[in-house]
């Protein structure tokens, strides 16, 4: 409790650890501001460094939006939510992401608090990456807990 | 990639573009069709006057135009917009066990005003799902 990750995993749709084949890369929020200048950090195996060290093949997640012709992309944003409501944040978990280059964490807890993804001109295939830590506020097993990513594109 | 619900737009010049169709078919590895129009506008010269959205079953949705013609006094009098934007967005939900949720796609159609932006929103899994924005600046 009031611990952030040490590992992560991936689950498949019956319960099985998929991790073997699919290992997402673990990052832990270490702090929000104790880096240099203000910067947030975070541990994905090196030991505490700036957020902003954190290359994309070292990121937790990465999303990918892709279009048969070529399109702008804007207002892409990333938070988890409680699995049903996506303006409601889970409950009782801290939530901390950030996209690959940014310098703090985003408490990105419900639609109203996300992590804003870059804009992308125009092209068929885009990528972003992203580094999220998870920490229960209390004890007991925490399933109310989703992501969700919404973008424009024209 | 095909939308069932596509921009019908209105120019300057008189003439009326479809999306999806003539010049204006989506094709991969192509520019989409509004950045299409967008490249169009910007070297004629032209704008758009109206905006509306479409289906191939014929249903319509339709913002406010700026052109001078209306039927009604309603819209005569109403103030104008002064510019339109199409635009879809999209969503899409990650469960712990794996599961993704199905994409919510909307196709949108936007008027400008000076003070805000008015929006119609059309569900591409099913058109009776329409939703009309308002948002002030």
């Amino acid at each position: 409790m009031n611990e952030y990750n040490d590992s992560t995993h991936v689950e498949s749709s019956v319960g099985a650890n998929d991790s073997s084949g699919n290992t997402p890369n673990n990052v832990k929020f270490i702090s929000q501001s104790g880096g240099t200048g203000g910067d947030s950090q975070a541990d994905w195996g090196d030991g505490t460094e700036d957020l902003d060290a954190i290359t994309t093949a070292e990121a937790t997640i990465k999303l990918n939006f892709s279009h048969g012709s070529a399109v702008v992309v804007s207002d892409w944003v990333f938070y988890a939510y409680d699995g049903t409501t996506p303006a409601t944040a889970p409950v009782d978990v801290d939530v901390r992401a950030a996209e690959v280059g940014e310098a703090n964490w985003t408490q990105a807890e419900g639609s109203g608090s996300p992590v804003e993804l870059a804009d992308g001109t125009s092209d068929t295939s885009f990528d972003r990456y992203i580094a999220v830590s998870l920490s229960p506020l209390s004890v007991g097993l925490k399933d109310d807990v989703a992501f969700r990513t919404e973008l424009v594109y024209s | 990639m095909r939308h069932n619900v596509r921009f019908k737009v209105s120019l300057s010049t008189g003439d009326t573009i479809f999306e999806g169709k003539g010049d204006y078919q989506d094709i991969d590895g192509q520019p989409s069709p509004w950045q299409r129009l967008l490249y169009h506008l910007e070297k004629t010269g032209a704008t758009i006057t109206s905006l509306s959205l479409y289906t191939d079953q014929g249903q319509t949705w339709n913002l406010p135009s700026a052109g001078k013609r209306p039927k009604f006094r309603a819209f005569d009098a109403a103030e104008k917009p002064v510019g339109y934007e199409c635009f879809r967005c999209v969503g899409r939900g990650y469960h712990q066990d794996g599961t993704t949720t199905k994409s919510d796609l909307f196709t949108v159609a936007r008027a400008e005003y000076p003070d805000g932006t008015m929006e119609i929103w059309v569900d591409e899994a099913d058109t009776r799902n329409c939703w009309t924005l308002f948002l002030k600046k």
